[in-house]
């Protein structure tokens, strides 16, 4: 794995009513993770994190393997194309994260799709913590990154 | 440790009493003066009541409190967030949930988390949700262990 520069827990609420089969549900905007770039992400489910930081309930393990992940690059490039939230949990692989060639996120134009709502209940949320550099910082931490 | 690409020299482990004595669901790490001199490289947390832990068995008691270890199958553990700032101010983490630090030793490939950079400790703090937390789930120790150069 390589080094965590930053860490931000991302918090993604499918809304009050179960979110439908196809549904793309968009991240929000974070004010820290505009002009970064992101070396790395993972998901928790409800067995690792019960309660968000907000107080919502976490989506469970079963409803993480209805849902894949896209990011966007500032070049509205799907860099990350449907990859599954279920494979991005740590606690599945081994305690890994999932790390990236390291790229500028847009994080507003990144979503989740529920492809499989039947785990997934209204007003519980998905948390996907991002990790990433500030692009100011990019040219300190560059090398740490080379494949 | 499996997992990490850069080795450490030395661990320090830093124990977070929780009581009720905080403000807004915050309780901030002590002062750790040879943590914010050095680079940290990784980051776990040891609980009690987990298969092949240091703190299984017998349970540890510690702190001004006598707190034991929070064990990894309350609650709590699943409610906590820990924020750490860079020795600039700026958060390093955010929120990072500490049930996940925990090293998962069942896989027998434990990983530490490998955050990298200067801390501030005295800034740094462990959040907890606490709408659903009983209050006597609160008297408990929190033991992170921290990797450095």
């Amino acid at each position: 794995m390589k080094p965590i520069v930053r860490s931000y827990l991302t918090e993604l609420n499918v809304g009050t009513t179960q979110p439908g089969n196809g549904t793309n549900l968009n991240f929000k905007d974070y004010p820290q993770l505009r002009d970064i770039y992101i070396t790395g992400f993972c998901f928790y489910d409800a067995s690792q994190v019960a309660l968000t930081p907000s107080g919502k309930h976490t989506v469970p393990a079963a409803g993480l393997t209805g849902a894949t992940v896209t990011l966007m690059d500032i070049y509205n490039m799907e860099n990350i194309y449907q990859y599954p939230s279920f494979d991005a949990n740590p606690i599945n692989v081994s305690g890994f994260y999932r790390d990236i060639v390291p790229f500028q996120l847009q994080l507003t134009k990144s979503y989740i799709t529920v492809l499989d709502n039947t785990f997934i209940a209204g007003n519980e949320s998905f948390l996907v913590n991002i990790f990433y550099v500030l692009k100011k910082d990019w040219p300190q931490y560059r090398a740490l990154y080379v494949r | 440790m499996y997992g990490n690409n850069l080795q450490c020299a030395k661990i320090k482990n830093v124990l977070v009493p929780l009581t009720d004595t905080s403000i807004s669901g915050r309780w901030y790490l002590p002062e750790t003066p040879e943590l914010e001199k050095h680079k940290i490289v990784g980051i776990s947390v040891s609980f009690s009541g987990a298969t092949g832990d240091i703190t299984q068995n017998p349970p540890i008691y510690y702190g001004p409190d006598q707190a034991a270890i929070l064990n990894k199958n309350q609650i709590l553990s699943r409610s906590s967030f820990l924020t750490l700032f860079c020795s600039d101010g700026t958060e390093m983490l955010s929120n990072f949930p500490i049930n996940p630090l925990y090293n998962l030793p069942t896989t027998n490939k434990p990983k530490i988390y490998p955050i990298y950079g200067k801390i501030n400790v005295r800034k740094s703090y462990v959040f907890i949700e606490g709408s659903k937390i009983p209050p006597a789930n609160r008297v408990v120790t929190i033991w992170f262990n921290f990797y450095y150069l």
